[in-house]
């Protein structure tokens, strides 16, 4: 138990989040590769219903079908919307989605010591958040939300610009039909490209457990509306993908479990890049709301599901 | 430009797939990682070359983004200090008690169940009836002012469910003649049985590490022991009965 060096405790701290979250990163990778490959857009508009709230319910679930993390799932709901889909599905799947697939549910799962109910809250925080900004969409079109090039309209763009030949994403081949290396070499570019969000955020994971006096650490535990606040500021700047952001979670066990769920809940829906990646695609009043709204609503959550004594 | 960063991203995933199918097979692991998630990191190595081996075979359009290769080959520079550091201490190698020890032993006449800290922990919070009458465990001690003043020391073990960010150590207070004869570290085999409190001291400090101290019981010993640190300090096991890990 060589961990006296505090050289070696930082990189083996680094190197056991990334490790351990590297399996469900890789995993996301490919079932968005395959799901971008083998699954038309069409045959997802097709399945969603009229009514206002089962629209909500299809935007919220939709990521069990269609998993994508937080890092490309604004390109993918810009495509959704552009092509017909209802913003309130839409704005659903965008902050639901990166928390409830199937494998974020399963690396919470594991990264919280096989505890169900940490998955059942992190999915409860998310997925009420996600319900409140699609039902406040009403009846909004998609050009009230997106912000567009001038002269295009929605539904006369020849394409979306979303992985199409000169796109500058990096993951397009476009070479024709998918293949096992075509599969491949986009999954590796997907992990790639979401792999050093995992490290900054494990870096400064480490940094904090490394380098912060433990009486710190102590006084933050020891403060919920503190260790909260704290917590979901660590989410936003670090900005871990939400396949992993659980571990990263997981390694604060000196902290209340509200503080650990915060970050795992509004790390997904807000962070560094898709604060970027909001202002870049919707118009700046609907960015804001999708920063503020999301951030006040876990915070309160967190506190009050604390307060009144129902977190594991 | 394109290319170059095409062959960074294929390097960076075949130099990540051999480190992680290197670490699956190696006795570093264990520092890091709970052993029961070997098949998982084996099977990440193995698509991660897989899609290096891929990535120079297709053209591309347009910028090739190369921060992600930058910040793995980073990550792997920074893993290999980690690496590098468990190698030279030798402390990455099962030579000793590799096989599991018999579940009971005599001291003195008496038969004690081996057990660990953590499942000691456990069983004492789930039903302190289910904890065997006579026990024994070890672990390295840690001393504190408020320990000392109760002639007590904390014997624990290290946790580790999943990785070594989230190790927990789990102990338990020791009444002992004179704690200042024993150092922070030492490890120690207490033989005894628990004892219910009124009071416990905080939880001690252990650098980055969560320490959990049992606040309902302490240890009550018959027997104690000073013992040599084995090739597997972590528990990464936790059993509700017989044979428990020790």
């Amino acid at each position: 138990m060589e961990l006296t060096s505090p050289v070696i405790l930082f990189a083996s701290l680094v190197a056991a989040i990334v490790i351990e979250a590297a399996p469900f990163l890789l995993l996301g990778s490919l079932v968005a590769a395959l799901f971008e490959a083998f699954v038309p857009e069409k045959a997802i508009e097709r399945f969603i219903p009229g009514n206002p709230y089962l629209q909500v319910a299809s935007g919220l679930f939709a990521g069990m079908l269609l998993p994508t993390c937080e890092c490309g799932v604004v390109p993918v709901v810009r495509k959704f919307l552009a092509r017909g889909v209802p913003p309130r599905a839409a704005i659903a799947y965008l902050f639901a989605a990166p928390v409830l697939n199937p494998v974020v549910l399963v690396s919470t799962w594991v990264a919280f010591r096989f505890e169900g109910e940490m998955v059942f809250w992190r999915a409860l925080m998310v997925g009420a958040t996600a319900a409140g900004l699609a039902l406040a969409m009403a009846e909004a079109r998609a050009s009230d939300i997106l912000k567009l090039p001038k002269g295009i309209a929605i539904g006369t763009s020849p394409s979306d610009p979303v992985h199409t030949p000169g796109c500058g994403c990096g993951h397009c081949s476009h070479d024709g039909k998918p293949g096992v290396v075509s599969i491949l070499r986009h999954t590796g570019s997907e992990f790639l490209d979401m792999f050093r969000f995992l490290f900054i955020g494990a870096v400064l994971a480490a940094a904090f457990k490394t380098l912060i006096p433990p009486g710190m650490m102590q006084s933050f535990a020891a403060s919920a509306p503190l260790s909260v606040g704290a917590m979901m500021l660590f989410a936003i700047v670090s900005s871990v993908c939400s396949e992993a952001d659980a571990f990263v979670a997981a390694g604060f066990s000196a902290l209340p479990t509200a503080a650990q769920l915060a970050f795992t809940a509004i790390g997904p829906m807000v962070d560094l890049k898709l604060i970027g990646m909001f202002f870049a695609t919707f118009r700046n009043r609907v960015a804001v709301a999708f920063i503020v709204v999301p951030i006040v609503l876990i915070y309160l959550m967190a506190i009050i599901f604390h307060q009144a004594g129902v977190l594991p | 430009m394109t290319r170059a960063a095409t062959m960074l991203n294929a390097l960076a995933l075949l130099l990540f797939g051999g480190f992680l199918l290197w670490l699956a097979w190696s006795d570093v692991y264990w520092q890091l990682l709970n052993p029961q998630f070997k098949p998982l990191t084996a099977a990440t190595g193995v698509a991660a070359l897989l899609a290096g081996a891929a990535t120079p075979f297709l053209k591309t359009h347009g910028r090739v983004p190369w921060g992600g290769a930058a910040s793995m080959l980073l990550f792997l520079s920074l893993t290999g200090v980690a690496v590098n550091g468990y190698m030279d201490d030798g402390a990455a190698t099962f030579t000793r008690e590799y096989t599991e020890p018999e579940p009971r032993v005599e001291i003195g006449g008496t038969e004690y169940v081996r057990m660990t800290a953590p499942e000691l922990f456990m069983l004492a919070e789930i039903d302190a009836s289910l904890v065997p009458e006579r026990f024994v465990v070890r672990g390295p001690i840690v001393r504190t002012p408020e320990l000392d003043s109760r002639s007590m020391v904390a014997v624990y073990r290290m946790a580790v469910v999943c990785c070594l960010a989230d190790a927990v150590a789990t102990g338990f207070a020791v009444e002992v003649p004179d704690p200042l004869a024993l150092e922070d570290g030492q490890w120690i085999r207490v033989a005894g049985t628990l004892t219910e409190t009124e009071s416990m001291p905080p939880d001690p400090s252990l650098g980055p590490f969560l320490f959990v101290l049992n606040k309902r019981y302490a240890i009550s010993p018959d027997d104690m022991d000073t013992t040599i640190e084995p090739d597997m300090p972590y528990v990464f096991e936790m059993r509700q009965q017989e044979p428990f890990a020790y």
